[in-house]
């Protein structure tokens, strides 16, 4: 038995085209060495079996000849566990940048130290009240003590303004968050449908692969979460990565679905059984507030409960129709309704199958195809119109939001047996308490730290909702006190007989029309009382008419260093000092987290580039290695034409 | 490790952002000069910077807060340092108005002086910084003197136009208003306060002389000496009743043995002698017409020895002589030691005249002497030599004692002109005045006005009479009739003789003349004045009084022009007690009370009851006597209670009479009573007449904060009083620089100095005493300079401190921050260009 005259060529052209391979895939890795999550893939040569194979006809041959080289596979280098630790430093990172910014903006607000935050609006105030106390009949003194006294009051407006304003751009930026967490979790499932359908036929496509970890990587910022290979099926090789199920993992360690496929059978490959799973289905998050209600775009505060979690499906069911009865099924076949229409008025009653029966009625708008149904109340709750010509029927809510489109089935001779109906069905999949999303982890858990949220015994939590609860038990504290103090006081008389005013107020409240009884003060309500536009209503005296005592004046300057009940027995300035030290600590340990958060981050995101990014020397290295591999190919090619051309041409003409 | 080209750039991205970042931070701290750019750079920092700048900026307002203490503080020790002074220019004005020798032109200068000073120091009691009044109190709107002020007077009178109440009220500007009642004689009855409370309502309080408040529904009642009342009532009105009519006895009895002895000098006087066995007497000398002239008493002190007094005729007591001499000449001279001269003086003789001459002056001698060839006076007259009619004439009485000079100068025409000084360098001048002298031995020198000396010389009198009755033992009742102001109106002496039980009563007028004398009582006789026998009685008006003795009963009534009571007098003897019986009477003759004294002669106790119109008692004194012999005299009531000094018992029946008994001497007086007139309502305010301020919150204190919690007070609340003690210091002082009745007393000015710890000086109302007063502010004040320039000094360092401190916490330390900026940009340099390098070197640049 003799080894084909040609078997060297085909050796040597699998060696070429091996190396061909591989050199293609070092220009791959070098044209993506800058693309965002790019991870560089090796051709997987191997060794082709040997001549002769075995079998009962085998040539016997001495040794066992090599064929070549072929490209097994191409594989993306990658390490999963280093995947997991980049993910767990995003999911850190994301929480702590987060919150260094929401601190930072609130420290903005407060401005200290400086020469004109809170504190110091407080020191001129009182300031211009000892003032009063050396001049007490003074009108510039009075005047002195109400400008510095408006000051304070828009102080307090101007804090609880820009809180306000920060927290609601918090809520938009929250709202925004979950937007694109639904968008990458659409993005993960259609991705994971496209790998679905082309693994079973032995493919591995590395790009999407790469192109999907980039939305996890992503994705990990705003939550924590874990993810779960799914075969694919088919001739799915083992480097087949599959579809990915995500999950969020609560702080009870139970998991909720985010993006899943259900299991539709099972398989048995390679004398295992697995479990074969439908398409991907991405959930919809929402973020919701008391009594499970969306959080809105509306400014009012509205604490987070935590997330909510749907899917939605397109689903088509029919109908039929038999005289003046339709009966609708639901997607299994089941009856769901029965309407029963009305000849005469043309009013269709429809009844469902619960005990007892929900009864619902659409009546016809005369002269039009539009339906009204109401319930068994008289509430409106759907309207239908119909297309007179393709006889499409769609039904909305009433505020206009489709519900669903009907579509007549025609028989063979056009008549009109029943209806396609497609409906958008939103199945709610789960919910997840605020309090049961891992604490530090992630932007989403960020936000509502410093949004504020409803903790575990009910009561609202958040950075920006304490601060600003803070602020306004100040202003009231203060100004009630200090209020108290000036009632007791005596402005100045307008012609020194008549009595002083006195009794009076000096802080007012902002009349606000959401809460027109408010009965304490707030630091967006504060005000000095209109009354102190008159600048004699300005009690500085503790006698009536002694246009010279300034003892009052006094006493409410000291006010500055007198502990108030209401504020844990310290004084308003040193509760407002306690107040900014409060955020600093948490700023202070908010930054030095995020730079932690930062430096682990980079050390794993190194770690993950070090296997996974393009090293353009490595690649030269092998463009040279495998270029020459290349070369040698084709001069063993000429090697063997060589020696073809003394068998075609050369052999046999000895003597000639 | 496998090191890719995107690690490296991404490393170098990490570093070089780190490196960015920290440059951000030292070139911001460069730049703002603070290492604190938010709470979280540096919480505790920032804590501790936020509590440096409260502090700073509390220690930068205390600074303020003393400057304006210092401003308040320096005014008014430089206000108090004027007022000072002025009223040491006052004290100097006033002791040297106190001199005698001032005349009252001279004193009148003085107080247009002392009204300007007074004028200066209400304007320093206005003294302002910028627009505040700075003793005004907490009203530092108001002056302390301001023009606002009304102070007007309204003058209750009694029917004889005499002031019986003086009303004053001053009343603020803000409506409160004070007003002082005080009686004739300036003492307070009681005060009205009309204040505003806080609503404005008014409140009404009135407080008796002592300031105490007399509570609602009391009305306050004063009585002054003279019965007359006045009456406050709760809501300030007041109800002046005047004692129309006032009376009061003063009633003396007890028993001696006396010896009579009369003895008549000539016609010119009787002496008459009543010796008692104790060894006391009593002189009498009496002129030809039966008038005293004086009384000589002999008492003894409480040691035996004895005492001599001598009273005129008024019973006044003479501390020098009394020189009485009659149309005839006759002469009685009564000396304070009791020694007299009775005789008749006579002209002296034409003197012995010699000359002698010295060269320059001759010098001619004139001797009087008296018909016993004594030497009466001495007139020694020196004329120049050659005599151009000049002369100086000495005169001298008998003793030599000068007794006036006379002397002749030529006048720019050459006439001479005669002077005549007494012996104190007096002028005695034309037409009326005669330099009489008279040497203490009766004898008499004369000079007129124009040089005449005219010598008389006492012809002793001669003993013509003299008869000493036996001694026999009397019991003798002194009585003295005094109007309803306490002055004599008549006194009456009856002298029981115990042996026959015979009496004599003598009447005097109030000036000592004899008005009747009664003996008794069987027949009972009466005579007049001149000892003449009359059956009709005897009535005799003097100094407005009418005493009038009843010729049958013998009671002695005197009426008061005046007042129109009546009073009258008769006393009895059963022995053992004397009844003395005195009925008051009004006008219209009805009785108004009656009081019964009984006296023990032996043993000096008596009891006086006093009953009223229909008998009822009113009153009882008892007088009783304790060991030492010093009377004890116990007043009661109607119901028996004590009634003690100084309360008085004052009844008063259904038709307004009143009867008072004093227990601090057992006197009663009675009186009856009609609303006084109200005078018109006279201001008192004239054109520059500040009057002081006493709104509600001008006590009040201004105080400012120097320190935490440290309240300073800067004004001086003292000075309300301090002001108003000034306004009563200077109104004394006008009162007693304008006199009474355009003569100012000497004594009375000087009283004014004080000095003397008396108890004006402690209520700072003499001058001494308010400049104690001012010394004593000034020195608070002063005080407190002291403690506002020591917390100034506390101030200084403390902020130095916590300037560092705050420095330390929040300031750049530039050479570190500079320091540090210069090695980052040096590592950042060092980053970029090792970064250039290592990124730039790859395979690719070696494969050609």
């Amino acid at each position: 038995m003799a080894i084909s005259t040609f078997m060297g060529l085909e050796t040597n052209k699998r060696g070429l085209t091996a190396q061909q391979t591989s050199l293609y895939t070092v220009g791959h890795n070098i044209s993506n060495a800058n693309t965002v999550g790019y991870t560089r893939q090796r051709v997987n040569l191997e060794a082709t079996h040997g001549f002769p194979g075995t079998g009962r006809n085998a040539p016997m041959i001495p040794g066992h000849l090599g064929t070549g080289v072929a490209g097994q596979s191409v594989t993306r280098i990658r390490n999963e566990f280093v995947d997991k630790q980049y993910r767990q430093a995003t999911n850190n990172l994301g929480y702590w940048s987060q919150r260094t910014d929401a601190i930072s903006q609130m420290e903005d607000i407060m401005s200290e130290p400086s020469t004109y935050g809170l504190n110091a609006a407080l020191n001129d105030f009182y300031s211009s009240w000892q003032e009063l106390a050396n001049s007490p009949k003074s009108a510039a003194a009075r005047q002195v003590v109400y400008t510095k006294a408006s000051h304070l009051a828009s102080s307090f407006n101007y804090m609880h303004k820009q809180m306000s304003q920060v927290q609601t751009n918090l809520k938009y930026e929250a709202l925004n968050t979950v937007d694109k967490v639904n968008s990458i979790l659409g993005q993960i499932a259609t991705l994971n449908n496209q790998i679905k359908q082309v693994e079973p036929n032995g493919y591995i496509p590395n790009d999407l692969y790469d192109a999907r970890d980039v939305l996890i990587d992503e994705l990990s910022g705003y939550l924590p979460i874990s993810t779960e290979r799914v075969f694919s099926g088919g001739l799915a090789t083992d480097d087949a990565e599959g579809a990915l199920n995500v999950y969020l993992v609560k702080a009870d360690g139970t998991k909720q679905a985010l993006v899943s496929a259900e299991q539709t059978g099972t398989q048995t490959y390679n004398g295992q059984e697995r479990n074969l799973y439908g398409e991907s289905i991405a959930t919809k998050l929402t973020l919701s507030t008391t009594g499970g209600a969306a959080v809105t775009k509306s400014d009012i505060f509205q604490a987070i409960t935590g997330l909510s979690f749907a899917t939605t499906e397109t689903v088509n069911t029919t109908s039929t129709i038999n005289g003046n009865t339709t009966v609708y099924n639901d997607k299994e076949g089941n009856p769901l309704y029965t309407a029963v229409k009305d000849p005469a008025t043309g009013i269709v009653t429809y009844t469902d199958t619960a005990t007892p029966p929900n009864v619902f009625t659409a009546t016809p708008t005369p002269g039009t195809t539009d339906m009204t149904f109401t319930n068994a109340n008289g509430d409106i709750v759907a309207k239908s119109t119909t297309n007179a010509t393709t006889g499409l029927t769609i039904v909305a809510d009433p505020a206009g939001v489709e519900i669903a489109r009907l579509s007549p089935v025609k028989d063979a001779s056009g008549n009109i047996t029943g209806e396609t109906i497609t409906q958008t069905i939103t199945t709610v999949t789960g919910t997840v308490d605020i309090n049961n999303i891992q604490a530090d982890k992630g932007n989403l858990k960020s936000y509502a730290d410093t949004y504020g949220y409803v903790d575990a015994t009910g009561k609202t939590q958040g950075f920006l909702h304490e601060k600003m609860a803070e602020l306004d038990k100040l202003a009231n504290e203060f100004a009630t006190s200090f209020n108290t103090l000036h009632q007791s006081g005596y402005g100045l008389s307008s012609n020194g007989i008549a009595p002083s005013p006195t009794g009076l107020d000096f802080f007012d409240k902002i009349a606000d029309p959401n809460s027109p009884n408010a009965l304490t003060f707030t630091a967006a309500n504060l005000k000095v009382s209109d009354k102190m536009q008159d600048f004699n209503n300005i009690a500085a005296s503790t006698a009536n008419n002694e246009e010279g005592n300034g003892n009052l004046a006094l006493t409410l300057s000291n006010l500055k260093t007198v502990s108030l009940a209401g504020l844990g027995d310290t004084s308003a300035q040193k509760y407002y000092e306690a107040m900014v030290a409060a955020v600093g600590t948490e700023g202070e340990k908010a930054v030095k987290e995020a730079y932690t958060a930062g430096t682990v981050h980079l050390t794993i995101s190194n770690n993950r580039s070090s296997i996974s990014s393009v090293s353009l020397d490595e690649e030269m290295t092998n463009m040279i290695m495998f270029q020459q591999a290349y070369n040698a190919s084709a001069r063993m090619m000429t090697a063997i034409d060589e020696t073809l051309e003394k068998i075609i041409n050369g052999m046999g003409r000895v003597g000639l | 490790m496998r090191i890719t080209q995107s690690m490296l750039s991404s490393n170098m991205l990490r570093n070089l952002n780190n490196s960015y970042s920290k440059m951000g931070v030292w070139q911001q701290q460069l730049s703002t000069g603070s290492k604190l750019l938010r709470p979280s750079d540096d919480p505790v920092g920032v804590t501790k910077a936020m509590s440096y700048r409260t502090q700073l900026a509390q220690n930068a307002q205390y600074d303020e807060n003393l400057d304006t203490a210092t401003k308040w503080l320096d005014s008014t020790d430089t206000a108090l340092g004027s007022i000072n002074s002025a009223m040491q220019r006052v004290q100097e004005l006033i002791t040297q108005a106190a001199n005698d020798t001032n005349q009252t032109i001279d004193r009148q200068q003085m107080l247009k002086e002392i009204e300007q000073i007074y004028g200066e120091i209400k304007d320093l009691g206005n003294t302002k910084i910028g627009d505040m009044y700075i003793f005004s109190g907490a009203r530092t709107d108001q002056p302390l003197y301001g023009e606002s002020v009304k102070s007007e007077q309204v003058l209750y009178r009694d029917a004889n136009g005499n002031v019986i109440a003086d009303v004053q009220t001053t009343t603020q500007k803000d409506g409160s208003a004070i007003t002082i009642v005080r009686d004739a004689d300036g003492n307070v009855a009681s005060k009205i306060t009309t204040a505003k409370d806080a609503n404005g309502n008014t409140i009404t309080t009135i407080t008796d002389g002592q300031n105490n408040v007399i509570q609602a529904p009391d009305s306050g009642k004063y009585i002054d000496g003279a019965g007359n009342i006045i009456e406050t009532a709760q809501d300030g009105t007041i109800n002046v009743s005047h004692a129309k009519d006032g009376s009061n006895v003063i009633s003396k009895d007890y028993t001696t043995t006396r010896t009579t002895t009369t003895t008549n000098y000539g016609g010119v006087a009787t002496e008459q002698r009543i010796e008692n066995a104790d060894g006391t007497s009593i002189t009498s000398i009496l002129d030809k017409n039966n008038k005293v002239v004086a009384k000589i008493s002999i008492t003894k002190d409480g040691a035996g020895n004895p005492v001599t007094s001598v009273t005129d005729g008024s019973g006044a007591i003479i501390t020098d002589r009394i020189l009485v001499t009659d149309d005839m000449g006759g002469t009685i001279e009564v000396y304070a030691d009791g020694t007299k001269k009775i005789g008749t003086l006579k002209p002296s003789p034409p003197p012995t005249t010699t000359t002698t001459s010295n060269g320059t002056n001759t010098t001619q001698t004139d001797t009087y002497k008296n018909d016993l060839g004594q030497t009466v006076a001495t007139v020694n007259t020196v004329s120049p030599i050659p005599n151009d009619g000049t002369f100086t004439t000495t005169i001298r009485d008998s003793k030599g004692a000068l007794v006036g000079t006379v002397t002749g100068q030529k006048d720019s025409f050459g006439n001479i002109v005669k002077t005549v000084h007494d012996a104190d360098g007096k002028k005695v001048e034309e037409p009326n005045k005669v330099l009489r002298a008279s040497d203490g031995n009766g004898n008499i020198i004369e000079v007129n006005a124009l040089g005449n000396v005219n010598v008389k010389y006492l012809e002793v009198g001669q003993v013509t009479n003299s008869v000493t009755d036996a001694a026999k033992s009397v019991t003798v009742n002194e009585f003295t009739f005094k109007d309803a102001s306490g002055n004599i109106t008549a006194t009456s002496e009856t002298v029981i003789n115990e042996d026959n039980s015979t009496y004599t009563t003598t009447i005097r007028d109030s000036q000592g003349n004899l008005v009747s004398t009664t003996t008794g009582p069987n027949p009972i006789s009466v005579t007049d004045g001149r000892n003449l026998p009359v059956s009709g009685g005897v009535a005799v008006e003097s100094n407005g009084s009418i005493i009038k003795t009843d010729p049958i009963t013998g009671t002695t009534t005197v009426t008061s022009m005046k007042d129109n009571l009546s009073t009258s007098n008769v006393t009895t003897t059963d022995g053992t007690t004397i009844t003395g019986t005195t009925t008051y009477k009004n006008s219209a003759g009805d009785i108004i009370a009656t009081s019964v004294k009984k006296t023990n002669p032996l043993t000096g106790k008596s009891t006086t009851v006093i009953t009223d119109k229909d008998g009822n008692t009113v009153s009882t004194t008892a007088i009783t006597k304790d060991q030492a012999g010093r009377s004890i005299i116990t007043v009661t009531d109607a119901t028996g209670a004590n009634v003690n000094a100084p309360d008085k018992l004052s009844v008063v029946d259904a038709n307004g009479n009143y009867i008072i008994t004093d227990p601090a001497t057992g006197q009663t007086s009675v009186s009856t009573t009609t609303p006084a007139v109200e005078g018109p309502v006279t201001s008192l305010n004239t054109a520059n007449n500040n009057l002081l301020q006493t709104l509600t919150g001008m006590n009040s204190s201004v105080n400012i904060e120097i320190y935490n919690d440290i309240q300073l007070q800067v004004n001086t609340t003292g000075a309300q009083q301090m002001f108003s003690k000034l306004d009563t210091v200077f109104s004394k002082v006008f009162a007693a620089l304008n006199g009474t009745g355009g003569v100012t007393s000497g004594e009375d000015i000087s009283d004014l100095l004080g000095g003397t710890n008396s108890a004006a000086d402690r209520d700072f109302t003499t001058i001494q005493g308010i400049q104690d007063l001012i010394s004593m502010e000034r020195s608070t004040v002063g005080a407190k300079q002291n403690r506002v320039d020591m917390m100034s000094d506390r101030l200084a360092l403390q902020k130095e401190t916590l300037t560092k401190q705050q420095s330390n916490v929040e300031d750049v330390e530039f050479e570190e921050a500079i320091t540090n900026l210069i090695t980052q940009e040096s590592i950042h340099r060092a980053a970029l260009s090792v970064g250039g390098r290592i990124i730039q070197q790859t395979l690719v640049d070696f494969i050609r």
